[in-house]
Formats: C-alpha cells, sequence, structure tokens
C-alpha cells in the first residue's frame, strides 16, 4: 500500500513537471512571438509613414522639414543592378519612383527631409534629400561654390544639420568628434586622396566618406565630375569606379547626400528615366501646338519647330535620347552631361543654337503658349 | 472507483477545460487580429488614393505652369493630349507608370463648358476586393486660348 502511494507521489509530480513545463514554453512562445509581431508592426508602420511622407514630400518643391520616428535603424540600398530598396529590420520596401538621395542608413529618432526642384529646362521632378541630425557634413575649401554650399546647408535649411566648413585639409584634424555615427567630407578644390581623418580611426570605415566636386567651368558650375572615397585606416582613399558627374547643383547636392556611389549613380538613373519620358510629353506638345500656329501661319510656329522638328538640332529630342543612354548606363562621361545643358540653356546669339529655355522666352515674347 | 483514479480525472478534467480556453482565446484572438487586418487594409487602400492624388496634382507631366511656376489644380490640356499620345505609343512608358500608379484608372473630365475627357491611365483589374474613387474639381487650361473650364480628376483605386 505504501509502496503504491509513493509511486503515485512520483507520478503526481512528474505530470505536474511536464505540464508545467509545457505550459511554460507555450506562453514563453506566445510572449516572443508578440513581440516579433509588435516589432515587425512598429518597422511596417514607420516604412508606410516614410513612404507617405516622402511622397508628400517629392510633391513640393524646395520643402525642408524634421519628422519625427520611433527609434529605429533604417537601411538604404542600392544594388548593382539598381534595385533601390529601404528597410527597418526583416521588412523593406522598394522604391520605385522618388528619388531620394540619402546616407545607407538612418539613425536616431528624427529624418530630415529635403527637396529641391530639378527642371532640364522644363521640370522634371523633385529631388528629395534624407539625412539624420545624427551624420556630420564638413565642407573643406573656400571657393565660391563650397562657401554657397554651406550657407544652403547651414542656414539655408530650417531644419538643424550637423554641418561645419574648413578652408583646407589641413584644417581637418581641428574637427572635433563629436560622437556622429557617419561623417561626410565634400571636397571643393582639394584632391581626399590621402588625407588624414585620424580622429575617426575608430569608426567603420563605411561611415567615414568623403566626395570631391570638380565643377565645369564651361557650364557655370552646372554640370560637373564627382569622386567618392572612403575611409582606410586612417586616410581617405577613393572607391573603385567612384567617378560619376552631376547635371545641374540639385544633383550635386544629391552626391553630397547620398552613402555611396549605387545610391547616387541609381537615383539618377532613374531620373533620366523620368526625364526621358517628360522630354517625349514636351515634344508631342510642342508638335501639338506647331501644328496649330504653322496653320494660321503666325509667328510663334517657328520657335515650336525649332524645339520639335529641327532636323538638325532636334532640341528636345536630343534631350529625350541623351536621357535614354544615361538611364540605360551612368555615369557615362561629362560631355553628355555638357551637351544636355547646351541643348537646355544655351543663350547663343545664332537661332539655329539657342537653347530651348531661349526658344521659350522667345514665344512668352510673342504671348504665345510657353514651350514648357 | 479508487480514489487515486478520481483526482487523476478531475486534473484532466480541468487540463481538458484549461487548454479548451486557451484555444478558445487564442482563436478569438486570432479572428480579432484578421478583422484588424482588414481594417487596415482599408485604410491602407486610402492612403493609397491620397498617395496618387498627390502624385497625379504634382506632377510635371499635367500641372499648369508659367514662367517655371506651377499652378495648384491645374493641369494643362495639351500636357494632356499629349500624354494620352506618350502612354499609348511609347514603349515602355505603361510600365512606368505601373510602378507610380498601381492598380487604378484615373481619367479627367472636362464638366463645363465642353464635355471632353481624357484618359490618363488605365490598370484595372477584374476580380477586385476593394474599391475606392474620388474625384476632385480641377480647372482645365487651353494654352491656346487662355480660357479655362472646369473638370473633375476622377481617381480609381483597387485592391484585391
Amino acid at each position: 500500500m505504501e509502496k503504491k502511494a509513493a509511486i503515485e507521489i512520483q507520478f503526481n509530480w512528474m505530470f505536474v513537471l511536464i505540464v508545467g513545463v509545457i505550459i511554460f514554453i507555450f506562453f514563453t512562445r506566445i510572449t516572443m512571438k508578440y513581440q516579433e509581431v509588435s516589432e515587425s508592426k512598429i518597422a511596417i508602420s514607420v516604412l508606410a509613414n516614410v513612404d507617405t511622407i516622402a511622397t508628400g514630400a517629392a510633391s513640393s518643391r524646395d520643402t525642408d522639414q524634421i519628422i519625427d520616428i520611433p527609434n529605429v535603424n533604417m537601411k538604404i540600398s542600392s544594388t548593382e543592378d539598381c534595385y533601390r530598396t529601404y528597410k527597418i529590420g526583416g521588412n523593406n520596401r522598394r522604391l520605385e519612383d522618388v528619388f531620394i538621395f540619402s546616407p545607407d542608413e538612418i539613425e536616431g529618432n528624427k529624418l530630415i527631409f529635403w527637396t529641391l526642384d530639378w527642371s532640364i529646362p522644363y521640370r522634371i521632378a523633385n529631388l528629395v534629400f534624407l539625412t539624420s541630425p545624427l551624420v556630420k557634413y564638413v565642407i573643406v575649401g573656400d571657393s565660391g561654390l563650397a562657401n554657397e554650399v554651406n550657407s544652403m546647408l547651414d542656414s539655408g535649411l530650417g531644419v538643424p544639420l550637423a554641418i561645419e566648413q574648413r578652408a583646407t585639409p589641413g584644417d581637418i584634424s581641428l574637427v572635433p568628434d563629436h560622437n556622429h555615427y557617419q561623417v561626410r567630407f565634400v571636397f571643393f578644390g582639394f584632391d581626399p586622396d590621402g588625407v588624414s581623418v585620424s580622429q575617426f580611426e575608430d569608426m567603420p570605415d563605411k561611415d567615414v566618406t568623403a566626395i570631391q566636386i570638380i565643377p565645369d567651368g564651361t557650364t557655370f558650375e552646372e554640370t560637373g565630375t564627382i569622386r567618392f572615397f572612403e575611409k582606410e585606416a586612417d586616410v581617405l582613399r577613393p572607391v573603385t569606379d567612384g567617378t560619376t558627374y552631376y547635371l545641374k547643383k540639385e544633383a550635386m547636392y544629391g552626391a553630397l547626400f547620398s552613402g555611396n556611389k549605387y545610391i547616387y549613380n541609381c537615383n539618377m538613373k532613374a531620373a533620366f528615366e523620368r526625364l526621358r519620358f517628360v522630354s517625349q510629353l514636351y515634344q508631342n506638345r510642342s508638335i501639338l501646338l506647331n501644328n496649330i500656329y504653322s496653320a494660321q501661319s503666325l509667328a510663334c510656329a517657328n520657335y515650336y519647330s525649332q524645339a520639335c522638328c529641327n532636323d538638325a538640332n532636334p532640341r528636345i529630342l536630343t534631350i529625350r535620347d541623351l536621357a535614354e543612354d544615361m538611364a540605360r548606363e551612368f555615369p557615362r562621361d561629362l560631355q553628355d552631361m555638357n551637351d544636355m545643358y547646351t541643348v537646355a540653356y544655351n543663350e547663343d546669339s545664332d537661332f539655329s543654337l539657342e537653347g530651348i529655355k531661349q526658344l521659350n522666352n522667345h514665344v512668352l515674347y510673342y504671348s504665345c503658349p510657353e514651350i514648357y | 472507483m479508487r480514489r487515486s483514479q478520481i483526482k487523476m480525472g478531475e486534473t484532466m478534467g480541468i487540463l481538458i477545460i484549461f487548454f479548451f480556453l486557451v484555444i478558445f482565446g487564442f482563436s478569438f484572438y486570432t479572428n480579432i487580429q484578421k478583422w484588424t487586418f482588414e481594417q487596415q487594409k482599408r485604410v491602407n487602400l486610402e492612403l493609397n488614393i491620397i498617395k496618387l492624388y498627390q502624385r497625379a496634382k504634382f506632377m510635371s507631366e499635367f500641372q499648369c505652369s508659367f514662367k517655371d511656376i506651377s499652378v495648384d489644380n491645374c493641369y494643362d490640356m495639351y500636357k494632356l493630349q499629349a500624354f494620352e499620345q506618350l502612354i499609348d505609343k511609347e514603349d515602355g512608358v505603361k510600365d512606368y507608370y505601373i510602378n507610380m500608379f498601381g492598380t487604378s484608372q484615373i481619367n479627367i473630365v472636362e464638366i463645363y463648358p465642353g464635355n471632353a475627357k481624357y484618359y490618363i491611365y488605365n490598370n484595372s483589374i477584374g476580380s477586385y476586393t476593394y474599391k475606392e474613387v474620388v474625384g476632385i474639381p480641377i480647372s482645365i487650361y487651353n494654352a491656346t486660348s487662355k480660357r479655362y473650364a472646369l473638370g473633375l480628376l476622377n481617381i480609381t483605386v483597387y485592391s484585391r
């Protein structure tokens, strides 16, 4: 009888232990799953909000705003074949029609959005610059363009961007390390190759980067070359195939905010794709206007015809074709940028060489519908 | 029946009731989640329609502009006509705008004085679960006659 009772007590304890463990595992799993779902929910909601804000920002030109978000780590990436995404945890979204130039990683609970209108000479789209107050920007150089960029980012923006200017690369040693998670140097008139950034030696190489901006004098600095650099040990070194180009200063700002060459080049490729379609639209519109005004033998017909249908210099078609080439392969060379700029803005006194902007001024003079 | 057997039966009964309650609670929670998910889908669709409106409203492809200054809620008639030609005839254009407008339908109807209709974009789907329609009053500008017409921008968004 005693033996039986002892077995029963032992069995009860075993039973309670097994059932207890099962119940414990069950609730632990539920809690873990719930935590996972909550994190995923926050990530999805932040991604959706960023998407909506980016679309809104891209709809209004020349605006800046600072947005509060939950403290998450957002990664923005562009692959070599230009698959552009932004990602929080395991959730990601594809960037389709918005051109967002940003560091490859955004940390902290604030996002800075700034947009600039990109027109050549007609409006194509708004370029969106996205960054964090925890990224430091250092302008190196004191040329006119360097001062212009510094004053634009320092006082021209209504948002607190961590920015400072140093006249020469030698002054970089005076830049204090304030624990920003990324540092971007922007060189004007100096080659960053071999420049020491020893105070940031402990930071990961990919988080201390630089670009060199070499503006082209023939286009009033509206086109130019950009070279990407990254820290190696304690000096800056050029990135492999890191040379690219800009068309208009708005694109130059795009390079300044892009964390790496892929983010810049892929956004520009997408922007040129859009330029191609918008150009074709203006081509169709100019043909429609040309037909209407030619039928009435009005003076403006000549300007529409120059814009769309001049065999020797079909301005809009030239821009469209160059844009198509660059949407396929970017970067190509600086000459393509200069050619496009010339077709758009040339102020030549020879009528047959005038750019689209000049032709548009002529039709305005005659009170005809604008070309764009 | 022995006492130990009765005790065992009680324990089993309690456990069965306990797990029944857990399963019932879990299925209740799952159903609530399902319902919330459907609601969220609906909210997303509404957000999507706002996004499409924002895009269509500010796209340089349609907007009126005078001396480089764009005018809100104004659509250039010749741009609309040029866009119709573009999306119909040019290779790759429709694919490009599918990324932008998704499964939706966008058209502009002139209400006064004429009754012209501009088919901007059509990627409607046959079998859909939700459909949201929004109509926004706009002006349509004729650049040659320099006259404005009253129109309606119709956006329909579909979701499976």
